[in-house]
């Protein structure tokens, strides 16, 4: 009895330890960010609009409401056009740095380096600088487009362009955090994959194919979720790059979201469009993974 | 013991040792009564920087110890919004400045209270330095005859155009926006921006406004009547610019200091330019010999209906701000000649008249007494509580006419109204 | 090493530097050119080239002696060193537990932990701004540092159990032999082993604290209160005209801080990036 029991109050403590350990983590998360999903989503089941009297339970009404405006689906075209094309144009640009930067010897730390700048500056500073690069008669894209024979307008004065440049913004900002991922997947490939590929006589296009992809799948679902969902969340950039235009043009969901929430005062319907940008977050998480999971399965 | 060791280490600084502490207690014993008489603390949220008195309430708080104001910024741009919110967690300020535009919305919200008996008091006590305050300025804080505040300072765009260059083409000063499109057919023969104009999101629509209500535009209740003769001008007006090429090809992109940028940049012929803008064209362009203002050309045909819009950035009293004294107080510091008259002469132009007749002022502002007859006629931005949304869709259908200068201005005002319907109801 | 030189071939290794030059400028050009711009006066700024004629540090001087300049510094540094001190803490622990134990809900937690960390920064204002506002936190900077915590604290948790994973277990029983209590273990075996792993922890909930915005747009009111970024965002209104040398030189200010930080660790980050993160 008397050595059973501490040994009891040894294995509680134990199960115990991991819990306490987490308490904190969980208590400032659970207490902000998981309030704040929780709240938002009964949010979005009530009307909590500063000109309408009251908070009545209208169900789902403004999700009904959102999905028949023209507003909404304006924005969510346009998130999908900026999120793929983000997708699309990041990763490759990644794949490219992370692919380059682990074939040099010389400077590589330096260039490195280099490659994460962006990644530090703030998503204000960002749109400072991105704005001043279209800004003036001399603006340096302006030159540029103008010295290549094509139209000097100002691409933020055209809807298609706008749209593009804030994309190439937004890869701009975020990239360099999925060049680091990529790079730290090829730098886990082992290298001896490579010399036996040599020996059977591999081509370089085979060994990327056959070796470099099917080894960093992993990390190339985890730059496809950054790159998804740093883009659908992306708001700091947009808002004083564009303002949402020219026209609507380059108003995303989440510039919507805020411009009802915070400029239209109409909390509730603000609340669904982030419950609809959280869900496809998800959803994209999931898609990635599982297709990594798969990709896994099959080598 | 104690007693001699202080006096060894004090030595020779015994005596000045002996006046701090002195002071000291003298400090706490202030420090008590200050507690005793219990300050009153008032927030004031200013609209911007500049309009803060460079006194920053130093004199007010030498004249008044016992009330202690602090004072924010809240960009003008959020100002509105911000009080709501803030109404709303009951962390509103006393005062706060916003767009005159922005009242019905607070007033709709009950965020800001009626200040009949505030004025009354104050009128009671100083009724000269009250009347110094033009019509206006009480008017632009006021809804349905409701005083919420007082209105120091309010501005409107004057059309603004280069002398030198009209008197080049031998034109005369344009009196309707047909004649501002001639001049500047004229100025782009030359090479230059025949008329600069913001097409981009960057703002509310109040050029457009100002624009609208010079060609003759009405409201209804607050609600812009666009499908209307004047707002099918209006929108064909900005057609024609960029059809005919009179504007930036950037125009969807640029923004107030874009334009205000190409009009003191010797760029463009024309613009619609607030008062605050002139000091700063000042120094680049000369007034009278290269520059010229009035107040905003007429629709051809309409001259009679012609008014000349003014937004305005008043003081409002919020609905929990109940120290009444001191926030009289407050006012009537902020409305002291000498403090508009500091803010005016380098910011927007007060509506306090003997500022506005003084010779510092006109001495600064050289300009400012050609414009005396029509400041004393300006008509206020009319405002609506979904003032923010109606604004969205003017912007909207401002950028759509920029955006398809070949489509049917009737078709776009006609689109836009009946979203304007749909918002507001009935 | 020798596998390295032996796959590429001469074609490949020229694609990768031609590669690596035009990513290398992608990345810097808007840098570079807000820098070129900062040395600049409003009169030359589009005048000249890349290179400015008569570099003038004027608009430094500018910045620094603007109004409230160093409040705004002030607050920026203490947000982001109170709130990056607290997320450290709380993630060793929580990465801890994550990395040491097998327990039940474990993934379930560790999902909770991770996945708000998708949600868009601006949406959680909407939910938040009732509650902080009835505890009577606007305009303070607990709310701030709150706020930044839990939203740093996931990516540092995230990166700290790989790092902590690492750290061999026959250490950590030794020391548990001669006595050594949990706490002890944590911070005098795992977390010295782990440097690498705080200091790229650290320098991203810095970067995501000196960088962040929403909130401190919407949970403040007071100038008292207000941040660098903030400012940054503020400038323009209170121009009339756009001073663009200004403004760049205030951007220029911003980054200098963080990017200094940054360089000074690179090693580290990238390395406590490429082992941790991903593992």
């Amino acid at each position: 009895m008397n050595t059973i029991q501490p040994s009891f109050r040894d294995r509680l403590a134990q199960g115990l330890t991991p819990y306490l350990l987490l308490f904190p983590a969980i208590a400032i998360v659970a207490g902000v960010l998981g309030y704040a999903v929780v709240r938002g989503i009964l949010m979005s089941f009530y009307q909590i609009e500063v000109w309408e009297p009251g908070q009545p339970f209208v169900g789902l009404r403004n999700y009904r409401d959102l999905f028949g405006s023209d507003g909404f689906r304006n924005s969510l075209v346009i998130s999908l056009i900026f999120v793929g094309a983000t997708i699309v144009i990041g990763v490759l640009m990644s794949l490219v740095h992370a692919l380059a930067l682990n074939q040099i010897r010389f400077a590589r730390s330096l260039f490195r380096a280099i490659a994460l700048i962006p990644y530090l500056v703030s998503g204000v500073a960002t749109a400072v600088m991105w704005r001043f690069l279209f800004t003036g008669d001399n603006a340096i894209v302006t030159q540029i487009s103008g010295a290549l024979g094509y139209s000097t307008v100002s691409w933020l004065a055209d809807p298609t362009k706008a749209l593009m440049v804030i994309t190439m913004a937004n890869v701009w900002f975020i990239a360099p955090f999925s060049t680091l991922i990529l790079l730290a997947g090829l730098q886990t490939i082992d290298p001896e994959l490579y010399a036996a590929a040599d020996i059977d006589g591999a081509s370089a296009p085979q060994k990327f194919v056959h070796i470099t992809v099917p080894s960093i799948v992993p990390m190339l679902s985890l730059a496809l979720m950054w790159l998804s969902f740093a883009s659908f969340n992306m708001f700091d950039i947009i808002l004083p790059l564009t303002g949402g235009g020219p026209g609507r043009s380059t108003e995303v969901l989440a510039v919507y979201m805020y411009q009802l929430a915070f400029r239209d005062l109409n909390y509730s319907t603000g609340a669904a469009v982030m419950i609809v940008i959280l869900i496809i977050n998800i959803a994209l998480s999931a898609v990635f993974l599982r297709a990594a999971g798969r990709a896994q399965h099959d080598k | 013991m104690t007693q001699i060791q202080t006096t060894t280490v004090l030595g020779r600084w015994r005596p000045i040792a002996h006046r701090l502490m002195i002071s000291g207690a003298m400090l706490m014993g202030f420090a008590q009564s200050a507690l005793a008489q219990e300050t009153t603390e008032i927030t004031v949220w200013f609209g911007r920087e500049n309009f803060i008195p460079a006194d920053a309430f130093e004199s007010f708080h030498a004249a008044n110890p016992d009330i202690q104001v602090t004072t924010d910024v809240v960009r003008l741009e959020q100002a509105v919004a911000d009080t709501l919110r803030a109404a709303q967690s009951n962390r509103a300020p006393d005062i706060v400045q916003v767009p005159a535009d922005g009242l019905a919305p607070l007033v709709a919200q009950g965020a800001v209270r009626d200040v009949s008996s505030l004025l009354e008091a104050w009128r009671a006590e100083n009724p000269a330095a009250l009347d110094d305050i033009s019509s206006v300025g009480l008017e632009m804080a006021s809804l349905d005859g409701t005083p919420y505040g007082v209105t120091l300072y309010a501005g409107p765009f004057w059309y603004t155009y280069r002398k030198d260059w009209l008197n080049e083409v031998s034109l005369d000063e344009p009196q309707t926006w047909d004649d501002v499109l001639e001049f500047a057919r004229a100025a782009k023969a030359e090479g230059y921006t025949g008329f600069a104009l913001i097409g981009s999101r960057a703002h509310d629509p109040v050029w457009f406004l100002s624009a609208f209500m010079s060609m003759g535009g009405q409201f209804e209740n607050g609600v812009p009547q666009l499908d209307s003769e004047a707002g099918h001008y209006l929108l064909g007006f900005y057609q024609t610019l960029v059809r005919e090429e009179l504007t930036s090809p950037d125009v969807l992109a640029w923004d107030s200091s874009a334009m205000r940028t190409a009009f003191i940049g010797g760029e463009a012929a024309q613009a619609l330019l607030g008062d605050n803008i002139y000091p700063t064209l000042n120094e680049s362009l000369e007034w009278d010999a290269q520059w010229a203002g009035a107040r905003p050309p007429a629709r051809p045909g309409a001259e009679e209906a012609a008014r000349t819009m003014t937004l305005g950035w008043p003081f409002l009293v919020t609905t929990d701000a109940a120290e009444d004294a001191a926030i009289l107080k407050v006012m009537q510091y902020l409305a002291h000649p000498e403090n508009v008259g500091e803010v005016s002469a380098r910011y927007q132009p007060g509506t306090v008249l003997s500022v506005f007749e003084s010779e510092d002022y006109n001495g600064v502002k050289p300009w400012a007494s050609s414009f005396a007859e029509a400041f004393s006629d300006l008509a206020p931005l009319p405002t609506h509580p979904r003032q923010t949304q109606i604004y969205q869709i003017l912007l909207d259908a401002m950028q759509e006419a920029l955006n398809t200068p070949d489509g049917d201005p009737a078709a776009i005002a006609a689109k836009h109204q009946a979203a304007i319907r749909d918002l507001v109801g009935g | 090493m020798t596998s390295e030189t032996g796959i590429a071939s001469k074609g490949t290794r020229f694609a990768a530097w031609t590669a690596l030059v035009l990513l290398t400028i992608w990345a810097v050009l808007p840098i570079l050119w807000s820098l070129s711009a900062s040395f600049k006066t409003p009169l030359t700024l589009y005048s000249e080239g890349f290179i400015p004629e008569n570099p003038t540090l004027d608009n430094y001087g500018r910045v620094l002696s603007s109004e409230g300049f160093y409040q705004y510094l002030g607050n920026s540094l203490y947000l982001a060193i109170t709130s990056t001190v607290l997320t450290l803490f709380v993630s060793v622990l929580a990465a801890y537990g994550f990395a040491r134990y097998a327990f039940a809900w474990r993934h379930v937690l560790l999902l909770f932990i991770l996945v708000p960390r998708i949600l868009p920064r601006a949406s959680l204002i909407i939910p938040l701004y009732d509650v902080i506002a009835r505890l009577d936190l606007l305009d303070t900077y607990t709310v701030l540092i709150v706020t930044y915590t839990a939203t740093a604290v996931p990516m540092a948790t995230w990166i700290l159990i790989g790092f902590f994973q690492a750290v061999p277990r026959e250490l950590e029983e030794a020391a548990a032999i001669d006595g050594a209590s949990i706490w002890q273990r944590i911070w005098g075996i795992v977390v010295p082993i782990s440097l690498p792993g705080m200091v790229t922890a650290g320098i991203l909930s810095l970067r995501e604290a000196w960088n962040e915005f929403p909130f401190v747009l919407a949970f403040t009111t007071s100038g008292d209160m207000r941040t660098l970024p903030f400012q940054l965002f503020a400038m323009r209104d209170n121009m009339g005209l756009t001073d663009w040398p200004l403004i760049n030189a205030f951007t220029i200010t911003t980054i200098i801080p963080i990017l200094f930080l940054y360089l000074l660790f690179e090693r580290q980050i990238v390395s406590g990036l490429t082992s941790g993160a991903v593992k």
